[in-house]
């Protein structure tokens, strides 16, 4: 998994729940980040919205926590400065607001746990990342929030890693066709001019009852064109209704979906079977798929 | 801003002129938001020849001045944190932000150092041993850590346990950390209290420096000038022009014409067409009167203007009208609250066809004996009206040039102002007027017969 994020510079995490990994991916790439590259190599993290909490605050469940080593450059906001344990050095105070303060760029002169809320406007996140690139970072890993619940969009970075495993449902068979849905959402292509298709541009959230309008008006070859991935909130019947109709989807700014990570256990439930969650899902999406358990 | 609300700043172009300066640091901005009518003379004339002081030097000192204001980009409004470190402890964030401003700052004394020029009444005092407290070993980086000797053991305690993976150990070295650090961030807090007198006094004269640098700028902008300041109740305005009305109308291709006028104590009487421009031209001379009085150079090519204790404009755009109050309502309200303070002090009154509103008959009739009452008085009071004989021989009379065909056949408003006897025959114009504008001939024929 390492080799094929090797190339890229930001890097961002979704997930498609609460407790499907995402942390533990993350852990897991910063460490093995640290180990592969040259020895000055500088990691950078930040978040949109909220994680990295010791208990999960919307589910109160255990959560693995955020470490980052020694020389990691964190951008979190400054309300939750205080929960990291790790020796602060500040360089820079930003003008991006948060509702647990603006968003501080420190260094981390020790190792310890963080907490990280970053910039949650899509324009704020971009300026952010160049910002912290500028220090500079090589590498910087973006915690994504729940997939697509968040304003910012993945589509800032330039890698996307999709979270996703036994949390989403009970049902192995629903976690797989969601995370199918949701893979095939984030790989909608970047729109194109073409003399024979109807363009339309959508601002905002693209919903059902949104699409349900062009079903009906609309012909043969129409794109629905959304800003970024963030900004559908299609149900995969709507999307085969319009793919019957012969209305395509496109998005303005496209997310570079890399890999797929998947998580057989759950706080709320047994879990499924490791090995048959990762062949099914291996199947559904023509992404590489891996297994947090069996990472490393 | 003196008596106009929000809506007539707007119509005047003042608004227009706030908005388009440019101020390179929150305290510029802060200053800008406290502005406030200047009632003396000493200081009107203070704020003036700081802004000449500051154009001399954008002239002949421009990389020194680029550095000025780059230094003044790297300031940040630390009010908040200087204000909370009166009483209470800092955080490490804030104490960042204060090593900042005073980096940042320590340049921009330097730099205003090497102008050798000071400005009246605006004070920098040095700043160096606070940054001493926030910069120790004198680096002068921009990042900030807190340290000590105890710091240093703690963390080394830290980051073995770290190695070993003692949890215990790190757990109790974190606390240690935390409540060390607790007591780092209040002697530092407790040693810049001291300053926070020279960081507020600093940070108001850096406000009045970005202020005066961006009255500056727009003066060099716009071809502003200085203007004069004479006790006397005598105003003249030679060639005044209105940076508003300019950007409105460039869009059409048109230039405004330059007017000139002497107003002198007791009361002017503009008269003129319809479209001839005497609004323009009266709110042209309230926004140079507000500017001269707020320490700002004027749009004219000449000023002399006396200190006005308070300025009013009475036109249709008063809010009060929109708040149900009829036009000739809100008028009279205002008048009478004039009236009351015509006695006892000087003011500026500008009256943009007054008693617009009501009858013609009684209409002319309220003018003139406004007028009459006001030109008894030491103020200055101008009043734009279409009326006929409102006129009389105690008044100074301006009459619009009006229209005129200087090329060929093709009419043109002429929006020069004339000084006129008090008797000159009122212009007939309106007639020309809708001809210009294109009315049909069907029309025209109709309104040439009544």
């Amino acid at each position: 998994m390492v080799e094929l994020l090797k190339n890229f510079r930001t890097i961002s995490l979704v997930g498609m729940a609460k407790n499907v990994g995402k942390t533990t991916v993350l852990n897991f790439l910063a460490e093995a980040f640290r180990r592969e590259e040259a020895e000055n190599f500088t990691l950078g993290l930040t978040g949109i919205g909220r994680d990295g909490e010791k208990t999960d605050l919307v589910t109160h469940t255990n959560k693995p926590e955020i470490f980052v080593t020694r020389g990691t450059i964190i951008a979190t906001a400054e309300g939750l400065l205080p929960l990291c344990d790790i020796t602060k050095e500040v360089i820079c105070v930003t003008d991006f607001h948060t509702p647990l303060g603006r968003v501080v760029i420190v260094r981390a002169l020790s190792g310890g746990f963080v907490q990280i809320g970053g910039a949650s406007i899509t324009a704020q996140m971009k300026q952010l990342l160049r910002l912290m690139l500028a220090l500079p970072c090589d590498k910087i890993l973006v915690d994504g929030a729940i997939s697509r619940k968040s304003s910012a969009s993945p589509a800032v970075t330039d890698a996307t890693i999709l979270c996703t495993g036994a949390s989403v449902s009970r049902s192995m068979q629903k976690t797989i066709t969601e995370t199918k849905h949701a893979v095939e959402m984030l790989s909608l292509p970047l729109y194109h001019d073409a003399p024979d298709v109807k363009n339309i541009h959508l601002l905002g959230a693209v919903t059902d009852s949104h699409a349900q309008t062009y079903l009906a008006a609309e012909k043969q070859n129409t794109c629905l064109i959304a800003d970024d991935a963030s900004k559908i909130f299609l149900t995969p019947a709507m999307v085969e209704k319009l793919r019957i109709k012969g209305i395509s989807l496109a998005v303005r700014y496209p997310v570079q979906l890399v890999v797929v990570t998947v998580n057989p256990t759950s706080p709320y439930h047994a879990g499924y079977d490791g090995a048959e969650f990762l062949a099914q899902m291996r199947e559904a999406v023509k992404l590489p798929v891996y297994d947090v358990l069996r990472m490393c | 801003m003196f008596q106009l609300d929000a809506k007539q700043l707007e119509a005047i172009g003042f608004s227009y002129v706030l908005n388009n300066l440019i101020l390179h640091s929150p305290y510029g901005a802060e200053k800008m938001k406290q502005l406030a009518p200047i009632r003396t003379r000493e200081g009107v004339f203070v704020c003036l020849e700081n802004i000449e002081k500051m154009l001399y030097l954008l002239a002949q000192r421009p990389l020194e001045m680029d550095v000025i204001m780059l230094q003044l980009m790297q300031l940040k409004n630390i009010r908040g944190c200087v204000e909370k470190c009166k009483v209470y402890t800092l955080t490490q964030v804030e104490l960042f932000e204060i090593k900042q401003f005073l980096l940042a700052y320590e340049k921009l004394h330097l730099a205003l150092g090497k102008l050798g020029e000071a400005l009246t009444d605006i004070h920098f005092t040095p700043m160096g041993e606070a940054l001493q407290i926030l910069d120790a070993d004198g680096l002068r980086l921009a990042s900030f850590a807190l340290d000590s000797p105890e710091l240093r053991k703690i963390r080394e305690e830290k980051s073995r346990a770290e190695a070993q993976q003692n949890t215990a150990a790190r757990t109790a070295a974190v606390e240690q950390e935390v409540a060390e650090e607790g007591r780092i961030l209040a002697v530092l807090s407790m040693a810049l209290r001291v300053f926070v007198p020279d960081f507020l006094a600093n940070m108001d004269a850096v406000g009045k420096l970005d202020f005066t640098l961006a009255k500056a700028l727009s003066a060099r902008e716009t071809g502003a000038v200085k203007p004069q300041i004479f006790r006397e109740g005598i105003l003249v305005l030679e060639n005044m022009y209105n940076p508003y009305v300019e950007e409105k109308i460039a869009h059409s291709g048109n230039l405004m014409t330059r007017v000139s006028v002497v107003f002198n104590r007791g009361t002017t009487v503009i008269t003129g067409a319809n479209m001839g421009g005497k609004s323009v031209a009266l709110k042209t001379a309230v926004l140079n009167i507000l500017l001269c009085q707020l320490g700002f150079y004027v749009f004219a090519e000449k000023m002399e203007c006396p200190i006005f204790d308070d300025v009013y404009l009475l036109s249709e755009d008063m809010q009060d009208i929109g708040r149900g109050l009829s036009s000739f309502g809100a008028e009279m309200k205002k008048f009478a609250e004039i009236s009351a303070r015509l006695p006892n002090e000087k003011l500026f009154i500008a009256f943009d066809e007054f008693a617009r509103g009501t009858n013609p008959t009684e209409g002319a009739a309220i003018v003139k004996a406004a007028a009459g009452f006001l030109a008894k008085t030491d103020s200055v009071s101008v009043i734009t009206t279409h009326y006929d004989g409102v006129c009389s021989p105690v008044f100074s009379h301006y009459q619009v040039a009006g229209l005129s065909t200087p090329r060929g056949n093709s009419l043109c408003m002429d929006y020069r102002l004339l000084s006129v006897a008090h008797d000159a025959p009122p212009p007939q114009d309106a007639l020309k007027i809708c001809k210009m504008l294109g009315l049909e001939d069907v029309l025209m024929s109709l309104f040439g017969e009544t």
